[in-house]
């Protein structure tokens, strides 16, 4: 496998999670998702430089980490939620809390078993990317209805999870 | 309000600036906080992605445009265009395919749904083509293409394992599939396609698959059931087998490919691939008569499989060589006189009660085998398999005391039930004093005066009853054919192992296969002298009612002496008496029984026989080995003894195996036992998914006419365990912290090992086998001892795998 294969096979393995970190930093999804495609170059530039030992998803949310700081200090436009001191104590909760693949495996199934009105609100949330105000107006409700709704449904989909997880691991 | 709240609002948007920046304090002063809110992230960042796959997708076709259009601010060039070839190629990977064509196939599995035409798949990954039901599923390593040729379907399939059921296809489109090896024309059909760089096997569950080898153009049509492979210079014409016959073959291919390791430079089978293993054998280059009867017995099959009769002559002609003492292994055994066959000794109950003095006080009878075999095979020499051989010379005893000579016959236990394999002190058979102390290894064992030089060996029955079980089968399975099996042979090994149905000091037999029996003498013939003993304790898992039915029954097998017919009739129906007392009211059976006043023909129950550490009926295995003899008996001589006690067995064992529907399975693995004959009860403590254990069951459960249940978990462990040696599942050894224990030796003990190791008081294990530590293994076994974490093996057991490999070939010969 040539290193741009190598590359793109580990981008891919961990690109969410580069996401994940980058969303939780800038919460306007398009900036966010302009930074990543920069954060992708920046990557692949550094590549060479990259110590196969380490793991890919420490270094790049490193890396990631690094260019929200400084495109932040350029423009103070980005709206950047936190200080840097809690960026880099996210940052290293990231690294010590690794992604679960089994997670991401069950999360799918486990969306299925839901009812049909929470998977719509999840829709709303998380597919149409609406605001919580702009659900609420959807489903005729109110903001904190639908936050703590939200909050329950997410509460659920995690008690699946941990349940699926822990059968897989008995067997 | 809770972190967790304040993370809840912040994801969803509605946190105040107030409520942000007490967050924001939190994150820096709690790692519990800051852990909480990765998780948190992580979770809707997992949820956008299952809701929003399509509009990624879109997204990242976007930056394309973008990136491939350099829009980008000043110095953004150069990195545009590295940009332009870096996403165009995640594009790909993603995508598969080239943005013109029509889909052909969606992707039901991972994060892409549309295949064109010329898609890559790499990896686990299911897809459907368009307009049709044809699914397919691919493994972990899988490498393959996607393409329509001519309005035809075609992949490419480099490397791993596709797993299809293919609809019917438009008149005159067949589906081909082409592998490095081969071509296979698809109209309708399920099946398996799998390559490496060097095979190609296509197994067919359903409809037909035409299947074309590239190099010569030989073509065949497999059919539901069947198997058919390319690659395999063993197989010059392109044959086609049944699905199991064709994994039979498969696995015995790989247990003598030479490059896999499962045989010694000199043909010898070694007890496992690896090196590193402690089991009954301390270490993995040893061998077992267990091994060698396992070896006949996939030459057996093999056999007839193929009408090739010569690696089952050669396997036992390798068996005699290295595992029957020759003439000069037993120098002195003429010296022997059965009227008085040994000096008793006194057992101890510990290891460290040992080494024991003679028990004067104890009555010895006569042997009623020794006149009678001499006689018949005009030599005093015994002809029975030692069980165990150092192969490679590791301990460095030598055969004979011949320093460098290879296949030293050595052993292990001598101390009693509680000693387990991590108390043995591993010693020559041939006891010259070369090695140990001033008296060999003997003062460990024995106290005598004086000590003398000798030779001992020790058969384990149910190997060599295996031997002939195998044999058994190989002259069913050749009848009609020019075999040239060793039948002679196979009688003189039945007839000497009626020394196995003696009481220890042949104060009477017991009929059944006792635990061992041993024989040996004096190095030197002036003043020599010879002795044999046998065994009191009979294990369920040791009996072998087919080897006893075949002994007093078969003509070819039919003892040669005058007492040999009779002995054996009268084994079988004490057997399948002990049998009938053993089994429990749940089904399995129990342990055993030794000699001492008791309920079975004056023997009384042993929960656990011989040894207890660990308990010798715990493990599940001598439950399917006990089993697989008796369904095997019951098949063969249509006895309804046997027929009611080996119903209820299998009832029980169905009701203790798992499926899961995750396709994993379970098997018990230790047992608990409560109660005596007549109220006896057992109880599963864990299970596991032993490779050789569950080709046992899977066997008995064939030979019963439970083909279906044997099939399936056959089936489960080709998929689940499968490798390029043979068949393995992962176990972890928590026994393995026992390396670092120290072996019991008596405190005045000074003397070395074949290689130099002292032996004295507080050597551990470890210490008395000091090449464990050059081992490339044992720094798993080091991380063990020092951090209490079991490391987890990937073992490929000769035996196991020829279980396995035997079920497959047994539940095709079966049928369904």
């Amino acid at each position: 496998m040539d290193q741009h294969e190598t590359f793109l096979k580990l981008l891919l393995t961990h690109q969410s999670d580069v996401r994940a970190f980058l969303s939780s930093m800038v919460r306007d999804r398009s900036q966010a998702e302009d930074l990543f495609q920069e954060v992708c170059l920046v990557l692949w530039k550094s590549f060479a430089s990259y110590d196969p030992e380490r793991s890919f998803g420490a270094w790049a949310r490193g890396i990631a980490a690094k260019k929200v700081l400084q495109t932040w200090e350029k423009s103070k436009r980005l709206p950047l939620a936190f200080s840097p001191r809690a960026l880099q104590a996210v940052l290293e909760a990231y690294t010590r809390t690794e992604r679960d693949p089994a997670h991401a495996e069950g999360l799918r199934d486990c969306i299925q078993k839901l009812p049909d009105r929470s998977r719509r609100l999840l829709a709303l949330r998380y597919e149409k990317s609406f605001t919580l105000a702009r659900i609420a107006q959807e489903v005729d409700s109110t903001l904190d209805a639908v936050h703590k709704l939200l909050s329950r449904i997410r509460g659920a989909l995690q008690e699946c999870i941990e349940r699926r997880v822990q059968a897989g691991d008995r067997g | 309000m809770k972190p967790e709240e304040l993370i809840e609002r912040y994801l969803d948007g509605i946190a105040s600036p107030e409520e942000v920046a007490e967050l924001d304090r939190l994150l820096a002063e709690s790692v519990e906080v800051a852990q909480a809110f990765a998780r948190a992230s992580r979770r809707d960042q997992a949820l956008g992605q299952v809701f929003r796959e399509d509009q990624e997708r879109a997204a990242v076709q976007a930056q394309i445009g973008r990136a491939i259009r350099p829009r980008r601010r000043r110095g953004a060039w150069i990195a545009a265009g590295v940009a332009a070839g870096l996403l165009l190629g995640l594009w790909l990977l993603i995508r598969g395919t080239s943005p013109e064509s029509p889909a052909i196939a969606i992707r039901s599995e991972g994060p892409v749904r549309e295949l064109r035409s010329g898609a890559r798949i790499e990896g686990k990954a299911a897809f459907s083509m368009v307009g049709e039901t044809t699914r397919f599923e691919t493994t972990e390593g899988t490498e393959l293409k996607l393409e329509i040729r001519a309005g035809a379907k075609h992949i490419s399939l480099r490397q791993g394992e596709l797993e299809a059921t293919v609809s019917p296809q438009p008149p005159g489109h067949p589906m081909t599939l082409a592998t490095p090896q081969a071509l296979a024309r698809v109209l309708g059909t399920r099946f398996t396609l799998s390559t490496t760089p060097a095979l190609t096997r296509l197994e067919v569950r359903e409809g037909k698959v035409e299947l074309i080898r590239i190099s010569d153009h030989a073509r065949v049509e497999v059919g539901a059931g069947k198997a058919a492979v390319v690659g395999d210079e063993s197989r010059s014409t392109l044959a086609v087998h049944s699905i199991e016959e064709d994994r039979f073959l498969s696995l015995w291919k790989d247990l003598h490919d030479p490059s896999h390791g499962y045989f010694s430079p000199e043909g010898i089978p070694y007890h496992s691939v690896e090196t590193l293993i402690v089991d009954a054998p301390d270490y993995g280059h040893l061998s077992t008569s267990e091994t060698f009867s396992y070896w006949l017995w996939l030459e057996a099959a093999y056999g007839r499989l193929t009408g090739d009769w010569s690696y089952f002559r050669r396997a036992w002609k390798k068996m005699e060589e290295v595992l029957v003492p020759s003439a000069l292994d037993q120098p002195t055994s003429r010296l022997y006189d059965s009227a008085r066959p040994a000096t008793a000794v006194a057992e101890g109950a510990t290891p460290q009660a040992y080494p024991v003095a003679a028990d004067p006080g104890r009555r010895v009878g006569t042997d009623p085998l020794g006149a009678e075999l001499e006689a018949t095979y005009g030599s005093a020499d015994l002809y029975a398999m030692h069980w165990l051989v150092d192969v490679d010379d590791w301990y460095g005893y030598g055969r004979r005391g011949e320093r460098g000579r290879k296949s030293a016959l050595i052993n292990t236990f001598q101390r009693g039930p509680l000693e387990s394999v991590w108390k043995t002190v591993p010693h020559p058979s041939w006891e010259d004093f070369r090695a140990g102390g001033p008296h060999g290894f003997l003062d460990l064992f024995l106290r005598e005066d004086p000590y003398q030089k000798q030779w001992r060996y020790t058969c384990a029955p149910d190997a060599d009853a295996r031997a002939i079980q195998a044999i058994y089968w190989a002259w069913v399975w050749s009848k009609n054919q020019d075999s040239g099996l060793p039948l002679a042979e196979a009688r003189r090994l039945g007839d000497t192992l009626r020394y196995a149905l003696r009481e220890k000091y042949f104060a009477g037999s017991h009929y059944l296969l006792g635990w061992s029996y041993s024989w040996g003498g004096s190095i030197e013939p002036a003043q020599g002298w010879a002795w044999r003993a046998a065994s009191d304790q009979a294990h369920i898992g040791y009996q072998n009612p087919l080897v006893a039915w075949v002994l007093s029954t078969v003509p070819p097998f039919r003892s040669a002496s005058p007492g040999g017919t009779t002995d054996w009739a009268t084994s079988l129906d004490r057997q399948l008496e002990f049998y009938r007392w053993l089994q429990s009211s749940e089904g399995a059976l129990g342990g055993g029984a030794s000699v001492g006043a008791g309920a079975f023909h004056g023997m009384k129950y042993q929960e656990h026989p011989v040894f207890l550490d660990p308990p010798s009926n715990a493990w599940f295995g001598w439950q399917a080995w006990a089993m697989e003899r008796l369904a095997q008996y019951a098949g063969a001589a249509q006895d309804p003894r046997a027929r009611t006690v080996l119903g209820r067995w299998i009832a029980w064992a169905k009701s203790v195996v798992v499926l899961r529907s995750d396709g994993s399975f379970a098997v018990p693995s230790t047992l608990g036992w409560r109660g005596t004959p007549g109220d006896l009860h057992v109880t599963v403590l864990s299970t596991n998914q032993d490779v050789g254990v569950t080709g046992a069951l899977a066997r008995t459960l064939a030979y019963a006419g439970e083909g279906a249940l044997a099939r399936e978990l056959l089936d489960r462990m080709w998929k689940l365990y499968r490798d390029d040696w043979g068949i393995a599942a992962p176990e972890a050894r928590e026994d393995y912290r026992l390396f670092g224990e120290a072996v019991p030796l008596p405190s005045g003990f000074r003397g070395a090992m074949g290689r130099g190791e002292p032996i004295r008081s507080g050597a551990t294990f470890l210490d008395l086998r000091s090449r464990y530590r050059r081992e490339p293994d044992y720094p798993k076994v080091e991380a063990a001892l020092r951090f209490g974490q079991p490391p987890v093996f990937r073992y490929h057991r000769f035996w196991a795998q020829v279980e396995v490999a035997l079920a497959y070939a047994e539940v095709a010969r079966l049928g369904r």
